[in-house]
């Protein structure tokens, strides 16, 4: 084959999706009447079909790769052109131009009709997609797309009737849910094979593989195909108007789910499941769809349950597993899609006609609607399985290949077969003779006159095709049906010729027996109802109990867990966490094998007081105060463990916090409740273990032996490069500069945070509060010192303990200090530049500390050296470091005293009028 | 390398650039405050110089003493976070001004929290993670408190900010017996002693529990969620979407490091239980939860812990498949959270209101392109084809099939099907129901509606051709499973 | 010192998780506290505890000085404990200032103006919301 060809025929598969499409989008921007957009869909359909019948006479075959779309998820936009998909996108095509047309007469003049046809056009250009794809995430995405189409399709008269939603939601969620366990199948299946289906069919996979990508596709089928338990969304998606009933809900979309099985079967049919679980689920679905049927009194639910009843024969056929069973059902397929499109869309006639669907309402249309009478008789023959129509042809072939299968297979099937098709002959004709003979049983019914052409030419081409796919089996089996099954199979079928007449076989006497009885029960029901059935069953109960357990689950979970206090949760997760050290509890053996330093647990006794203390005694203030003896308790172990750096800033921090709570205390308190906290056995069954655990971490850190090369890198380092002896200090300013900058920074949010939750409109007479007399000569006194300690803190820093931080939290301290005993007014009255304006000016010195060296070439935070004697004997070692830490200190200092002169501000001055 | 070096600054340009913005901003409000109304213009300015830096600058690789990775993965994580910035602050200008609280802290805040991201996510060494995650969180903070009139805003800043605190806690906790257990708080370091190891000794796996428990804190992971629903629904709403996607992905990226570095998935199955544990109990959790919400914020916040459920899935498989699934599905959750926020941000009456789903009837007629914008990403959430949400649960779910985690897929898409429902009731409520009879006042902006309408578009666009995202997400994953 | 140090984890993180256990806001924050202080002091006990401190670094040898690492990043998680009380402090008065309760209770999903009765109401245009 040339590549001209193949682009050709790539050109034409891509044209069969497109044109539909195009119809839709013409049909969307522009405002046509329904007469005139029926048109235009079925034209659309018509040259999907010119293009199909084109590609079958070339006798297509093969991929026809268009697009590598995303090639890393092996997403590629391809298709499979064989007589088999080309057979199956033509009836689409051409089911879909006799909707299209009768669409257009069915809306008259209601403005829904134009968006409707619209929408019918995208959906048969996903159905034509889905059937035509070779890539299986492409058949994923056009199979979604028929679910989205169906949920806008069924939400037609949304604005008419109040269950319309409902019944499209459903559809969508079950058909659309149902699907994606799909995807994970195809995933899995391109994972172990290939996402080409024809790739797939060249590859056996193990048997294991199969029956997993059976399991994670079926759902898909299940839901799709309308099979029980899922069954209930298609009688539901009949709010639906009838040419979209009929397109969807007979011809096409529901059939998704078979053709999917159909093209499966070579990939995945060795699985044993796949006839143990669809011969069961078709065969209940069969029967119970008849029976539902049969207690219709709607003639547009009749056709649905009908349709399910069927669908359930199909997934029965395919599930016996064997070429001639697909064989049978593939033809089954084609000929229920042509006579129950047929009766949907008569269906669509007698309502047009009678202006009612109802069986109770309807008679002796046959006066009336003569031609809607013989068209229907065909019909309905076919699909009670009268010969010489195609329904018999196929259900002969049904019946006849149980002869051929499992003995305990064949006995189900054949129980459900047999039941289900008498089900099938009485409702076939409670819905003919109750709708066309007798006398009419309303005035609607007495007055109905005959549809118009454009409501009878789809019924008539239908009834003609139904008929001459009977007449002419021979023909059929050899142009159709032999080429068709081949290529979907993939292998030659060796299979009797299909004829009306094969002599007096079982099929034949089954055939026989099963008119007889379906007659007799139509005779005995004549008319009456029948209960409904046990609800598991009927109706969409359990996707409502699924919704509302869902419900009642989360409202419960929503209350029990997020409407709890954090304390709840908390703990929850703490517990969580305690599960994992559990291994280490051995560990607290080591409190007895370890000798315990005096001072230490001296220390420790006062930090045991100040907890016990916080837990048991009353008073607000005197938790504040314990929890700073609790912190000054921890600066002294930090002393013991040989890190001064530490003692500093956490006695420092201290005091900054406990005067940060004591201008707050006013607010703070208010809630909190002055009697003891107390002990309670819950929370303490959380918190030891916890805390036992936090004993036993310590001891197992202890026990393992560090690795000295990264600190020993860093001591060994310090003194020589950056001449500084204080390593901690060197590791803060020179090494983790950046992370210094970070906790700056993180002072500075501190600060604007307080500054942005107390910003305040300045108004009313403020009254100033400020210390006595003796606090102010007090602080005259200490303040010079706590400068003059901050600053030494400062410029000794690189080598003792200090540096910026704490110098930084000192110079807060002072200040805080200076505006509390002299009142901020005065306060800012005597220094220059508003705190937090210095802030600010600490944090661009420190930008500019770490850029400008960039400017010039050189590193960020390149630092100099040197020794600095202005009187000889006190020498202080300067280091460029110390505009950084200048940075730091401003914008520590200036921060903090402003967040605090705010605080301060807020709680000691009044409006007029107080609070 | 002790010293850091020209490589080192330029390689941070983007976080020095934002920095100095953040203190200009400062400035500019400490001294010209008449200049307000171009403070967003100017923080836009600062984050697009971010992104052009980023791009324009050479990936050095290690830099700081080898504490950050300056590469691709670093790279697409800091664009991610910048987009999301951006669509951040278009969303804050108008929302300022209408509530009166436009000032420079707000945009400062935001981008030195940026910084605090980007760090994060950049950095290979567990003691600049912690100060990113802190510098990250500090500034949110004080942004969720920002509506200071709105009491409901500031308990929400308290609310973050006492999980936060806890979660900071965790994280040093867990840092502290990393380091005890390895001498080392290089992730590389770590990572190779544990997994040659061969398995996690008890040091380790407490350490490791620590520090996922601190990280799950701010992914709003279950059972480290609760906060979300409250802080969603009360702190302004451009921070709730900072909120919603900015520290997730940061968070997710150090977990994947971590889940990568020491190859948990094959040492450990006590990870992959109590990761598979804690993914199917947000995925599931955060869906029926969010099915009884009647505030739309409430119902994204659920949304958004079911999300980071199957984003867990991704991290779980690791390797260069899950990997790419968390780029990709952090991309795909910023578009779409940005896309509804947005149009959240626009169909309400007042902001210490409760957004009510209700209120939000007929409005797909009224207000048309919103209301589509809000659709296309409700679709998008839901996980229908072919929005980018689909699009990035295909490529979880394949990395997990794949791996062989069939049933944590199954788990995963059952999910996604409840999920559904709520999604569809806000769609339902836009254009099946008609418009209340009296009818909520929104204010309209020009501004909000653009940034709505592009994250949709987006999602749209990216959905049908992900090639891009793909791509870059595979480039920069290789180096981190190189 | 290994003993002591365990023992007053042990102290400071029973009385802290404790505490924040509790349901009124002060003690929670009282008890983040206690906890980040028996954090830091595990953050000591990862490295070695030495017999030196690093500060005073002897002219010769690193024999035994204890691992500055640790307290360096012990300094920072101090400071930054430290910007968060403040902060901290300061939104508890302006709540309070505001008149709110302090306490940590999240809003309950579904209150009364959640509750499907009062939605359905407001469906039918019954009530209008205040």
């Amino acid at each position: 084959m040339s590549d001209a060809t193949v682009t050709l025929q790539t050109w034409l598969a891509t044209g069969i999706v497109l044109m539909p499409v195009l119809a839709g989008a013409l049909l969307f921007a522009r405002r046509e009447s329904n007469a005139v957009a029926g048109l235009v869909g079925a034209t659309g359909s018509g040259l999907s079909l010119a293009l199909i019948v084109w590609l079958l006479l070339e006798r297509a075959q093969g991929v026809r790769v268009v697009w590598e779309w995303v090639p890393e998820l092996q997403v590629v936009l391809s298709w499979r052109l064989n007589s088999g998909t080309l057979a199956i996108a033509a009836l689409v095509a051409f089911v879909g131009v006799l909707v299209m047309q009768f669409a257009g007469a069915y809306f008259g003049p209601s403005a829904k009709g134009r968006r409707a046809i619209a929408t019918l056009s995208l959906f048969e250009a996903s159905m034509l997609g889905l059937i035509l794809a070779d890539n299986l995430f492409m058949l994923f995405t056009f199979w979604e797309l028929t679910g989205l189409c169906s949920f806008f399709l069924i939400n037609t008269d949304a604005d008419k009737r109040d269950d319309t939603f409902a019944a499209a939601q459903q559809a969508l969620v079950v058909t659309v849910g149902g699907a994606l366990p799909m995807l994970l199948g195809f995933i899995y299946l391109a994972s172990v094979g290939s996402a080409s289906l024809t790739e797939l069919y060249a590859l056996d996979l193990p048997i294991r593989a199969q029956t997993i990508a059976f399991l994670l596709i079926l759902p898909a089928v299940l839901t799709k195909s309308a099979q029980i338990p899922f069954h209930f969304w298609l009688p539901g998606a009949m709010a639906a108007p009838t040419p979209i009933s009929a397109y969807l809900h007979s011809a096409t979309m529901v059939k998704a789910g078979l053709i999917l099985l159909i093209y499966l079967f070579p990939v995945c049919g060795g699985t044993p499941l796949w006839t143990l679980l669809l011969v069961p689920i078709g065969g209940v679905t069969c029967i119970w769809g008849s029976y539902r049927a049969l207690g219709q009194d709607d003639i547009k639910l009749l056709m649905a349950w009908s349709t399910v009843s069927q669908l359930g024969l199909m997934t029965l056929t395919l599930g016996l597993g064997t070429d001639l069973a697909i064989r049978a059902g593939i033809l089954y397929l084609f000929a229920h899609a042509l006579f129950k499109a047929g009766l949907f869309i008569s269906v669509g006639g007698i309502d047009h006609a009678a202006h009612t669907r109802l069986l109770s309402k309807l008679g002796g249309l046959r006066e009336n609607t003569p031609a809607l009478f013989w068209f229907a008789l065909i019909l309905s023959g076919s699909m009670a399985g009268l010969p010489p129509f195609a329904g018999f042809l196929s259900k002969e072939l049904v019946l006849e290949k149980l002869t051929l299968a499992a003995p305990l297979v064949h006995d189900v099937a054949v129980i459900a077969i047999v039941l289900g098709s008498i089900g099938t002959v009485a409702y076939t004709s409670r819905f003919f003779f109750g709708s066309f003979t007798g006398s009419p049983r309303s005035e609607e019914a007495s007055k109905a006159h005959s549809p118009g052409l454009g409501f009878l030419s789809a019924p008539a081409v239908l009834a003609a095709l139904s008929l001459v796919f009977g007449i002419g089996a021979k023909w059929i089996d050899r142009w159709f049906l032999e080429p068709v099954s081949w290529s979907l199979v993939g292998r030659p079928i060796e299979a009797p010729h299909l004829a009306l007449w094969h002599g007096i076989t079982v099929p034949l006497v089954l055939s026989a027996g099963i008119v007889t009885f379906g007659w007799f029960l139509y005779r005995r029901l004549a008319g009456r109802g029948l209960p409904p059935g046990p609800e598991a069953l009927s109706g969409p109960i359990l996707f409502e109990n699924f919704l509302s357990l869902s419900r009642a689950l989360g409202d419960r979970l929503s209350r029990a867990l997020a409407g709890a206090s954090p304390s709840v949760y908390f703990g929850l997760v703490l517990v969580f966490g305690l599960m994992w050290s559990v291994p280490l509890y051995g560990k607290l053996g080591d409190f007895f094998t370890h000798q315990w330093n005096f001072g230490g647990s001296l220390v420790l006794f006062v930090q045991l007081l100040a907890i016990a203390g916080l837990i048991l005694l009353p008073g607000r203030l005197t938790r504040v105060l314990l929890l700073s003896v609790v912190g000054f308790t921890v600066a002294l172990l930090y002393r013991l463990l040989n890190a001064p750096d530490l003692v500093l800033t956490q006695l420092l921090v201290e005091v900054l916090t406990a005067v940060f709570f004591a201008l707050a205390v006013r607010f703070i308190v208010t809630q909190e409740s002055p009697s003891p906290i107390g002990l309670s056995s819950a929370r303490l069954a959380v918190a030891v273990p916890l805390g036992l655990a936090g004993a036993a971490l310590v001891f197992a850190l202890d026990a393992e032996p560090p690795d000295p090369r990264l600190p020993d890198f860093f001591l060994e380092a310090a003194p020589t490069i950056a001449k500084g002896l204080n390593v901690v200090n060197v590791i803060l300013g020179d090494f983790r500069g950046l992370d210094t900058l970070v906790e700056t920074v993180v002072v500075i949010l501190a600060a604007l945070g307080v500054g942005g939750l107390l910003r305040r409109e300045r108004s009313g007479r403020e009254t100033e509060l400020k210390g006595s007399f003796v606090v102010r000569q007090l602080t005259r006194l200490i303040l010079p010192l706590a400068i003059m300690l901050a600053l030494a803190l400062l410029l000794k820093g690189h080598d003792a303990p200090g540096g910026g931080f704490v110098s930084g939290l000192s110079f807060a301290v002072a200040a805080i200090l200076g505006f509390a005993a002299y009142g901020t007014r005065s306060f800012r009255a005597r220094i220059p530049v508003e705190p937090d304006r210095i802030a600010i000016f600490g944090a661009l010195i420190l930008i500019a500390a770490s850029v400008i060296p960039m400017v010039m070439g050189e590193p960020m935070l390149t630092h100099r050296h040197g020794t600095l004697s202005p009187l000889g004997a006190f020498a202080i070692k300067w280091s460029t470091t110390l505009f950084f830490e200048i940075g730091v200190v401003m914008a520590i200092a200036g921060g903090l005293t402003a967040a605090a002169m705010r605080l301060w501000e807020m709680t000691n001055t009044r409006r007029d009028g107080g609070i | 390398m002790l010293t850091p070096t020209h490589a080192d600054l330029v390689a941070i340009a983007p976080e020095i650039i934002l920095t100095i913005t953040a203190g200009l901003l400062l400035i500019v409000e400490a001294f010209l405050p008449g200049l307000r109304r171009h403070f967003s213009g100017l923080a836009m300015v600062g984050v697009l110089a971010a992104i052009w830096a980023r791009l324009h600058f050479e990936l050095p690789g290690a830099v700081w003493a080898g504490m950050m990775q300056i590469d691709e993965l670093a790279a697409f994580v800091d664009i991610y976070i910048l987009v999301a910035v951006i669509f951040t602050i278009a969303m804050a200008g108008p929302f300022l001004r209408r509530t009166e609280t436009e000032v420079g802290e707000f945009y400062a805040l935001i981008l030195l929290a940026t910084v605090g991201a980007m760090v994060m996510a950049s950095s290979v060494n567990l003691l600049p993670i912690f100060l990113g995650l802190e510098l990250l969180s500090i500034p949110l903070y004080v942004l969720n408190a920002f509506l200071r009139r709105s009491q409901v805003s500031v308990e929400a800043g308290l609310k973050y900010f006492v999980v936060g605190a806890v979660a900071s806690a965790f994280l040093v906790y867990g840092i502290a017996l990393l380091y005890g257990a390895t001498a080392s708080t290089d992730l590389a370091v770590i990572g190779s002693q544990v997994a040659s190891s061969g398995q996690l000794n008890p040091l380790v796996a407490i350490g490791l529990a620590m520090i996922v428990g601190g990280l799950a804190f701010k992914l709003a992971l279950v059972p480290c969620h609760a906060w979300a629903p409250d802080v969603y629904q009360g702190g302004p709403t451009p921070v709730t979407a900072f909120l919603a996607v900015v520290p997730k992905g940061a968070a997710l990226i150090v977990l994947l490091r971590l889940a990568d570095g020491m190859d948990l998935l094959h040492i450990s199955p006590q990870w992959v239980a109590a990761a598979a544990g804690i993914a199917v109990a947000s995925q599931t959790l955060g869906n029926i939860v969010a099915i009884v919400q009647s505030d739309v914020k409430r119902m994204l916040a659920y949304s958004g812990i079911a999300h980071m459920g199957y984003a867990m899935v991704a991290v779980i498989v690791a390797g260069a498949d899950g990997g790419a699934a968390v780029l990709v599905y952090l991309v795909a959750y910023t578009l779409m959270n940005m896309g509804a926020f947005a149009s959240i941000a626009m169909l309400s009456e007042r902001e210490d209101r409760p957004h009510f789903i209700n209120d939000l009837r007929g409005q797909g007629y009224k207000r048309p392109i919103v209301a589509l914008a809000l659709t296309t990403c409700l679709f998008s959430l839901a996980g229908v084809p072919p929005f980018i949400g689909f699009t990035a649960k295909f490529v979880v779910f394949r990395a997990a099939v794949n791996e062989g985690f069939v049933w944590l897929a199954v788990i995963g898409v059952v999910n996604s099907l409840v999920s559904a429902f709520y999604y569809l009731r806000v769609v339902y409520a836009m254009y099946m129901q008609p418009l209340p009879r009296r009818e909520p006042k929104f204010q309209f902006s020009f501004q909000i509606a653009t940034a709505a309408a592009v994250a949709a578009l987006g999602v749209l666009i990216l959905g049908i051709y992900p090639t891009p995202i793909l791509e870059a997400a595979q480039t920069a994953i290789l180096v981190l499973v190189r | 010192m290994v003993p002591v140090l365990a023992a007053s984890v042990f102290l400071l993180l029973t009385a802290g998780v404790y505490l924040v256990l509790q349901k009124t806001l002060l003690r929670v924050v009282i008890g983040l506290a206690l906890v980040s202080h028996a954090v830091h002091l595990i953050l000591l006990a990862s490295g070695r505890q030495g017999v030196v401190a690093p500060v005073l670094l002897p002219g010769g040898g690193i024999e035994g000085v204890a691992d500055p690492l640790p307290q360096a990043f012990v300094l920072t998680a101090i400071v930054i404990a430290m910007a968060m009380t403040i902060y901290l402090f300061a939104a508890m008065a302006a709540l309070a200032k505001s008149g709110e309760r302090m306490e940590v209770e999240p809003v309950p999903d579904s209150d009364e103006a959640h509750a499907p009765e009062a939605v359905q109401a407001e469906l039918e245009g019954r009530v209008t919301r205040p």
